[in-house]
């Protein structure tokens, strides 16, 4: 492998240096966004990319049953299996804990290497970012981060040593800035819930009358709390203050496995993606910039 | 605001748009509240030939999404709200079985910094109040001096005859209306529509705004559909509504608001 620069791979070392010394600076932004950074008081520095392939081979382990309950088998008809999620404190006792390690390490990774290149560029930040996992082959999978940095106009000072990142669009981003609110970072919240199917769970899944599965709706709604919990603890990471998360994506997936023979686990793998958002006086407004956002009430539908 | 002094972090998924008109209409988010339920809706066989409401399926649809609703509600009255905006009523099947569902409402609680002219912003039941309406609509609407009461919703399964061999053939090649589907349908939708209204009614509201009515196939093959019918139910703030003066705007961008 060749000498990385910098925590870059030379083809990205490469271009940002090429980038920074010719001034002609790329972008994401379309023209109305490129105007409305504009009114915020910044401009394109250049478009920017972080990628990591994570051979991701460890997907889960245990049997939710034992790993549920502590190696005690399951009791009669009235029992209910518990459901474990990876973030549950005294930790991995859900056999998905490595899975969810690794795909968090790998997408603060991608967006690590994106943030990099931004900081190379002297920017203060990247607007639109977009995080995505691929699959590769097997067990091999890529995550990027592409985005936008954009620098203050006529900065005078020296650049921040680490430029913010946030998904949030060119104009949206824009708006939040005229308001004295500023974006901060882009945080993730990721988790996996899992419960061992017990009877009252198999009996409710294959029922013909309509019911609520109890069991399903624990799962699902145990997966989704973990997550925001998560989201929440990396917006953490970032400021000691208050601040907003402005939610932008919300997912859940759910799979089931075979453990000891013919037995299942079900699953609920919960993601959350956001941006951290923080009211800052000393976010510089340029003269004449409306402070508020002017309402207008469109008659088109 | 807690955010911007204190310690506090909260979530939401307004839009930044959003998140600004309504702290201009004078409320602050709180957080994202969600409410779930995984629902297997179960089976119900229609007779082949003859129109009808599927009563165990349309009752399992009301059922799941009000428990959904029930859970969001209880998260955000624990948050202190007053109210729930942005409210996303959303259905997914689910990989855990064939007709299992899993039923989930999202919404952004928000407390007001002051209270209404009429007292309070929560429901005749205490209850914080729900709206699907976006940030810019309710502040439209807070605007013009209403307030939002809650989420409204009425459904119905209908299982639309089968046309008999005889019924088909005496209209092979000619261009007439077909009473028995118009029939059905209008049925069907009446049914959910009134369904609605009686809720609308139940709540005392003055109206229902932003009505969406819906035919939703599910997986239940081409002759049952549910008809959803869901909107906001709002009452008067004050006796008099000033609404806003238009005047001419020329958008720069393509489309976009």
């Amino acid at each position: 492998m060749s000498a990385w620069v910098g925590g870059l791979p030379p083809a990205a070392a490469a271009r940002v240096a090429r980038q920074r010394a010719s001034g002609a600076t790329g972008s994401f932004l379309s023209a109305p966004a490129a105007a409305a950074v504009a009114a915020a008081g910044l401009v394109p520095a250049g478009e920017v990319f972080g990628c990591l392939v994570q051979n991701i081979g460890w997907t889960g382990g245990l049997c939710g049953n034992w790993s549920g309950m502590g190696g005690i088998g399951p009791g009669g008809w009235g029992w209910t299996s518990p459901v474990v999620t990876t973030g549950d404190p005294g930790g991995n006792r859900n056999g998905s804990g490595p899975y969810v390690r690794a795909v968090e390490g790998a997408w603060n990774g991608a967006l690590h290497r994106m943030l990099l290149e931004a900081a190379a560029l002297e920017a203060d930040g990247v607007v639109g970012v977009v995080v995505r996992r691929a699959t590769l082959e097997g067990t091999a999978v890529e995550f990027t981060a592409t985005g936008t940095a954009v620098r203050a106009a006529g900065r005078t000072g020296a650049p921040p040593a680490s430029p913010w990142a946030t998904d949030l669009t060119a104009e949206d981003c824009a708006a939040a800035l005229q308001s004295g609110v500023a974006p901060r970072a882009l945080v993730l919240g990721l988790s996996v819930a899992t419960k061992h199917e017990d009877p009252q769970l198999a009996q409710q899944r294959m029922s013909w009358s309509g019911q609520e599965v109890d069991g399903l709706t624990e799962l699902v709604t145990r997966a989704r709390a973990d997550a925001r919990r998560r989201l929440a603890a990396d917006a953490r990471r970032h400021t000691t203050g208050g601040g907003q998360v402005v939610v932008s994506g919300i997912g859940l997936t759910s799979f089931e496995t075979v453990c000891n023979g013919n037995a299942k686990d079900l699953h609920a793998e919960a993601l959350f993606t956001g941006t951290l958002l923080q009211r800052d006086p000393t976010v510089p407004v340029p003269a004449g910039a409306a402070r508020r956002v002017l309402s207008v009430l469109p008659l088109n539908r | 605001m807690r955010g911007d002094h204190g310690r506090a972090l909260f979530t939401s998924d307004l839009s930044v748009n959003e998140f600004l008109l309504v702290r201009e209409a004078g409320f602050r988010p709180v957080g994202l509240v969600l409410g779930s339920s995984v629902y297997h809706v179960g089976l119900q066989v229609g007779r082949w030939s003859k129109n009808m409401e599927m009563d165990k399926l349309t009752q399992a649809m009301y059922h799941a999404r009000e428990l959904a609703m029930t859970r969001m509600e209880a998260e955000a009255a624990e948050l202190g709200a007053d109210g729930i905006v942005g409210v996303r009523l959303e259905i997914e099947f689910k990989e855990y079985g064939n007709d299992i569902a899993e039923f989930i409402a999202v919404g952004t609680a928000v407390v007001a910094e002051a209270p209404p002219p009429t007292g309070t912003w929560r429901t005749h039941h205490g209850l914080p109040f729900t709206s699907d309406l976006s940030g810019q609509d309710f502040w439209t609407l807070v605007q013009a001096g209403y307030a939002p009461l809650g989420l409204v919703m009425g459904t119905c399964v209908y299982h639309i005859a089968h046309r008999g061999v005889l019924a088909s053939m005496s209209t092979v090649g000619a261009n007439v209306e077909i009473e028995q589907f118009t029939e059905a349908l209008y049925d069907a939708r009446e049914l959910a529509m009134s369904r609605m209204q009686a809720e609308a009614e139940q709540v005392r509201a003055e109206g229902i705004v932003g009505v969406q009515l819906l035919s939703l196939p599910h997986r239940w093959g081409g002759h049952t559909t549910e008809f959803f019918a869901i909107g906001t139910a709002v009452r008067p703030l004050r006796a008099d509504h000033t609404i806003a003066k238009p005047s001419l705007v020329l958008p720069l961008t393509d489309g976009r608001w």
